[in-house]
């Protein structure tokens, strides 16, 4: 069929592989490569942090010292040298920032690239956006207006100055320092990230958002954030990144920890885009991140949303723990990997309040020679009386060269509880690829558009903006994969 | 001035004949119904037509608007305005249908150089259209086929015919399965879109269709061979005696 | 009391194959390769409960040659064969009919038929080794080439004591075209059994096996079957988990015939401190083949079930179909239930799926049954059965299906009463 050849490679020539591949010019301070104890106070004492919390990365490091990496996931990568890193980059800047204004020019024409203008009178109407751009914050929009509602969204590097009490309070209780490698490594360095706090009974009135940009070379980024709800408020959260083309990998650790008191909700969405490294998998982002989300109050909320198209390897599990009595957890996620791309992902649903309720539903899209496996666990602990939770994970195959897997492990310990799963693993029919070139679309856009039906059930519950941009993301994420 | 010309078509599948030297000519304005007991090639004569891998012919010649159409890919052929309606169409879960209806109708307006629909007005378009086709708004809500009824899905093959204003519709036993009210509904819909500067092939296995939408031309395939052509006369003939009389006949 | 079992099993593993065995060189390779006891830091014994298991003191039983006088048969019209101490009892079994021939065969053939299977997963498995290294014979049964045999054959396996583990190692091999409906039945009193069977299916054949483990309430077994199925033959497979402190029934199986099937069917029925395991790992290696597991398991008092499924669909194995089907139910807060059904995919054009349920009986059927008059018990029984009888009369042949399904009404009237 030459005619098909053909229309691929107009295609891959007239649409741009990673349009967020570029790099900025920017004056930057690093600290020296390397991890060690005086890095570590290097980067403390950059962001004149209390003692308190230069002891609690201290230890952090020492811990991380004498742990192992984890092996159980289904990727493979070789290992990394801890030692070839910057674990401190920032651009300069003379004084302390008064406004947007003062931001360096260049990083604001990045973040405009990005399509995530900066400027306020250019943003997007009832988005507020942190910008981090390596290892530390550059700006944060809609403060006051914010402020005024007696939400903090701020710089996770500036609430340690002004919220130092909120901060050590919150900081590690759902993460643990040693809940594993990767958590011991991001509290020992970790630059910035953002900080939410919604006070009682209060709505956010707007979206909360934060940009991630690795920019530097060799440069790992190591954000941190840390979101309280307090009792009946309600927050809607989004997170995107992205890195320039490299040849090298290039580390991203971050944390996040979500905390909902009673009657508390929380939604955070998540667009990953991190360079995913060429056809032949040279370079991109190694993406291990670790968030979770503690239910803590009764009837409770944490959702998590994520499409995650980018990285070279993905390693990632946005979980759960219920506590409060009814409270719900859910997470919803689709996972496109192409070309040499892995991806071991999925979620961690821990029931342990009575009538606690979990939903997870995860799309898995593999094509090329990618693999992609769903990774989850239900674990229904004594306590959880009356508990429920449902699973549907399907996942599809594009080309006969990539791999899909599904590991569930379900756990339960008490009778009156109830976990249904459900998993399947199918390539798109021949009969819905013709009925579509019968209606005269071609091969890519008959694929997109069956794939983008796929994941319709995940896609609805990202926020109106992202969801626009997943959805040409994806389409884009599969170019080349069919033929 | 001519449509279709099919030229002794040979077709095997899994290295059995199954069309055996099929010829057929289609001009403007022409209303032809292909009728033919079950398993004699008719479903294979319109996937042949519209290019689905694995019906490939084995010889003979194929023109659409005097242009070889034989290499043309599936979605070329409809680009070109060769338009199939299925006998079952497909389910898309999660795909929308004014979506995938827009998508539908741009790639063949790229294809004739017109301008592409926005979201907004594509709706009014198909709100339009979808209304003189007695398609319920809330059918478009829903994902292509998904939870549609038997008759909802030929209305909406019908209601896509309308939309792609196609130079050639093949219409496969779209009347299978529909009751006689729905069958009214379908053949307004057909008789609608319907000029002098199309064509229409309707493949059926009764003549009851015939009532509503009147072709000009019928033909009789069995095994894989037209036996008869002629006059909607030959439909009610038939409809009398069976395809018995004309297998032995020929 | 810090004991390590698996270097003290180790070191009596091995003097008593140097202390037994004329060929103890050829063992060496299986001895060799026992490194790992089961222990929950091996992914796939993670989910087991190895509690008890680990702080036993065993060594492996030096088998009594003097048989034992007892005639067992568990269906009336069959085949017997009879184990005893985990080695074959001649005296106390049935006569064959010719196209089934018994012999003995040599560590060479077991080799060969590992390295058919082409995975090194397997060849690190405790029964693998601890069976191979100490089978007193390696008894193979062969049915030739088209014959069917007219009445089921079974297995019994007998004896052991507390102290002592028994290694029966036997070899099913089904030539082209024939036919066998295979029993085991698991009656052990050992403190270990390590039953090890390796199935070959020939072309165009069909096996049937139903498995019964029922041995005494102290005793481990840590089953192994490794299968070998070739082109359009089918192995159906059931299993019913009953006795035991601990069970575990492994499968696994190499689909590497084109249009070859497997069954892996599994009923468990805990209760007390019982851990009942069903884990298997099934290879579609080749196109066009089918493979189905349905569990059903039900859960009393303190009892823990695993089902681990493992389906691996490699690369060329196009139109592979491939289901799996777990359902729990749960009669205690006090029992657990673990499930991972897993699919490794390596193929486009494949149909895969697979579920898992885990509940209680269903409080609205219970109601509907006692608003009929019925009390409790049997309206549990009722559901229960409903709930397992599906699974059985799918899996199980005619010829014994009664037998079976009153193995099971046994077995969960026991879990009921406890």
């Amino acid at each position: 069929m030459v005619a098909t050849s053909e229309t691929i490679k107009k295609v891959r020539d007239t649409t741009k592989k990673y349009k967020y591949g570029f790099t900025t010019n920017v004056n930057v301070e690093k600290a020296p490569k390397g991890l060690n104890e005086d890095i570590i106070r290097f980067i403390s004492s950059k962001k004149s942090e209390p003692k308190w919390l230069l002891e609690w990365r201290l230890m952090a490091y020492r811990k991380w010292l004498k742990m192992e990496k984890p092996n159980w996931a289904k990727v493979d990568f070789s290992d990394i040298n801890y030692q070839d890193i910057y674990y401190y980059a920032a651009p300069k800047q003379k004084k302390k920032l008064e406004s947007l204004d003062e931001v360096d020019p260049e990083i604001l024409k990045t973040y405009e690239k990005l399509g995530i203008p900066l400027t306020e009178q250019k943003m997007l109407a009832g988005v507020a956006v942190d910008a981090v751009f390596d290892s530390v914050s550059v700006a944060t929009t809609f403060k006051e207006k914010l402020s005024e509602s007696g939400v903090i969204f701020c710089p996770i590097s500036e609430a340690i100055q002004k919220y130092p009490q909120l901060v050590k309070k919150y900081l590690g209780s759902v993460v643990p320092v040693s809940d594993n490698y990767y958590t011991a490594l991001n509290s020992a360095v970790f630059t910035d990230g953002s900080f939410v706090l919604v006070p009682k009974d209060v709505k956010c009135p707007m979206e909360l958002s934060t940009y991630f940009r690795i920019n530097e070379q060799n440069t790992g980024q190591f954000e941190r954030t840390l979101i309280v709800v307090e009792d009946s408020g309600y927050v809607s959260y989004l997170e995107g990144c992205t890195a320039p083309q490299r040849d090298e990998n290039q580390l991203h650790a971050a944390v996040v920890e979500l905390v909902a008191m009673k009657d508390a909700q929380i939604k955070y969405s998540t667009v990953q885009n991190w360079y995913p490294g060429d056809e032949n998998g040279k370079g991109g982002i190694y993406n291990f991140v670790t968030k979770r989300g503690k239910c803590l109050g009764d009837r409770s909320k944490i959702s998590w949303t994520q499409v995650e198209t980018g990285s070279s390897i993905t390693w990632k599990y946005p979980s759960c723990i219920l506590m409060g009595n009814q409270s719900v957890g859910e997470f919803y996620s689709v996972a496109i990997t192409n070309n040499a791309q892995q991806a071991d992902t999925g979620t961690k649903m821990i029931h342990i309040g009575k009538d606690t309720k979990s939903t997870i539903i995860s799309k898995g899209i593999s094509a090329g020679k990618s693999s992609n496996t769903y990774r989850g666990q239900v674990q229904i602990q004594k306590t959880a009386n009356k508990a429920r939770n449902f699973t549907q994970c399907d996942s599809l195959l594009i080309g006969d060269k990539c791999s899909a897997h599904t590991v569930p492990y379900i756990a339960q310990n008490v009778a009156n509880a109830k976990v249904e799963h459900e998993a399947t693993t199918s390539k798109i029919s021949d009969d819905q690829l013709f009925y579509c070139f019968q209606r005269g679309l071609d091969s890519e856009s008959a694929t997109s558009l069956i794939v983008n039906g796929f994941c319709k059930e995940v896609m609805k519950e990202l926020p109106m903006e992202f969801a626009v941009e997943a959805q040409k993301l994806i389409g884009i994420s599969l170019e080349g994969s069919v033929g | 001035m001519s449509i279709l010309k099919i030229k002794n078509v040979h077709l095997k599948i899994e290295n059995k004949p199954i069309l055996k030297g099929i010829s057929l000519s289609v001009n403007k304005g022409e209303i032809h119904a292909v009728m033919g007991p079950n398993g004699s090639g008719k479903s294979t004569l319109s996937y042949m037509l519209a290019g689905r891998e694995g019906y490939e012919l084995e010889s003979g010649e194929v023109k659409f608007e005097n242009k070889d159409i034989t290499s043309f890919l599936p979605n070329e052929r409809a680009n070109a305005g060769l338009f199939l309606a299925f006998q079952y169409p497909v389910e898309l879960p999660g795909v929308s249908s004014v979506n995938f209806l827009r998508e539908a109708v741009n790639s063949r307006r790229k294809y004739l150089g017109k301008e592409e629909f926005n979201h907004l007005n594509f709706v009014k378009e198909v709100r339009k259209v979808a209304d003189e086709m007695f398609v319920k708004d809330e059918m478009l809500k829903r994902s292509v086929n998904v939870g549609f009824s038997g008759g909802e899905k030929k209305r909406f093959e019908i209601l896509q015919m309308a939309l792609l204003q196609p130079v050639l519709s093949i219409l496969d036993e779209t009347d299978s399965g529909l009751d006689i009210d729905a069958l009214k509904i379908v053949s307004h819909g057909v008789n609608k879109y319907k000029n002098n500067d199309n064509a229409i092939i309707l493949i059926t296995h009764y003549q009851r269709l015939l009532d509503y939408i009147v072709p000009d031309f019928v033909h009789i395939l069995v095994d894989g061979e037209i036996k008869r052509s002629g006059g909607p006369e030959l439909a009610k003939y038939v409809e009398k005696n069976g395809y018995a009389g004309i297998i032995n006949a020929a | 009391m810090q004991h390590k079992p698996n270097e003290q099993f180790k070191s009596k593993l091995e003097k008593f194959v140097n202390d037994n065995f004329e060929d103890k060189f050829l063992r060496k390779n299986f001895l060799n390769r026992f490194n790992s006891w089961p222990s929950s830091k091996i992914e796939s014994w993670k989910l087991s409960r190895l509690g008890k298991l680990s702080r036993k003191e065993i060594s492996p039983l030096l088998p009594n040659e003097s048989d034992f006088d007892k005639n067992i048969k568990f269906l009336k019209r069959s085949y017997s064969l009879v184990f005893y101490d985990g080695i074959y009892r001649e005296s106390l079994s049935d006569k064959l009919p010719e196209n089934i021939e018994i012999s003995f065969f040599e560590i060479k053939e077991l080799e060969e038929f590992l390295n058919k299977c082409g995975n090194q997963e397997i060849l690190s498995h405790p029964t693998l080794n601890i069976t191979a290294s100490c089978a007193k014979n390696y008894l193979k049964i062969k049915i030739k080439k088209n014959f069917s045999l007219d009445l089921p054959l079974e297995i019994i396996q007998y004896g052991g004591d507390s102290k002592h583990s028994i290694h029966p190692l036997i070899l099913v091999e089904l030539e082209e075209n024939s036919a066998l409906n295979l029993i085991q039945l698991y009656k052990s009193s050992s403190a270990l059994i390590a039953p090890l069977e390796i199935v070959k299916v020939g072309k165009n054949s069909n096996l049937e096996i139903v498995k019964i483990f029922d041995d005494s309430d102290y005793c481990h077994n840590l089953s192994l079957t490794i299968k070998i199925i070739e082109e359009n033959s089918e192995c159906k497979s059931f299993n019913l988990i009953k006795g035991g402190a601990f069970s575990r029934s492994e499968n696994h199986v190499f689909l590497k015939g084109e249009s070859s099937s497997v069954d892996l069917n599994g009923v468990y029925l805990s209760s007390d401190d019982q851990h009942h395991d069903l884990t298997s790992v099934i290879y579609h290696n080749v196109p066009n083949c089918r493979s189905s597991q349905k569990v059903r398991g039900v859960l009393n008092n303190n009892s823990s079930g695993v089902f681990q499924g493992k389906v691996v669909v490699e690369k060329n194995a196009q139109k592979s179909d491939a289901h799996q089907m777990s359902r729990v139910l749960l009669l205690s807060d006090k029992a657990n239930s673990n499930s991972k059904p897993e699919l490794e995919i390596y193929a486009d054009d494949v149909i895969c799926s697979h579920g898992a349920t885990v509940g209680e009986l269903d409080e609205d059927q219970i109601f509907y049954l006692l608003s009929r008059g019925l009390n409790k018990e049997k309206a549990q029984h009722i559901m229960i059965d409903a709930f397992l009888t599906e699974i059985i009369e799918d899996s199980i042949n005619a010829i014994y299906l009664e037998n079976i399904k009153n193995e099971t009404i046994l077995g969960f009237k026991k879990i009921l009463e406890t």
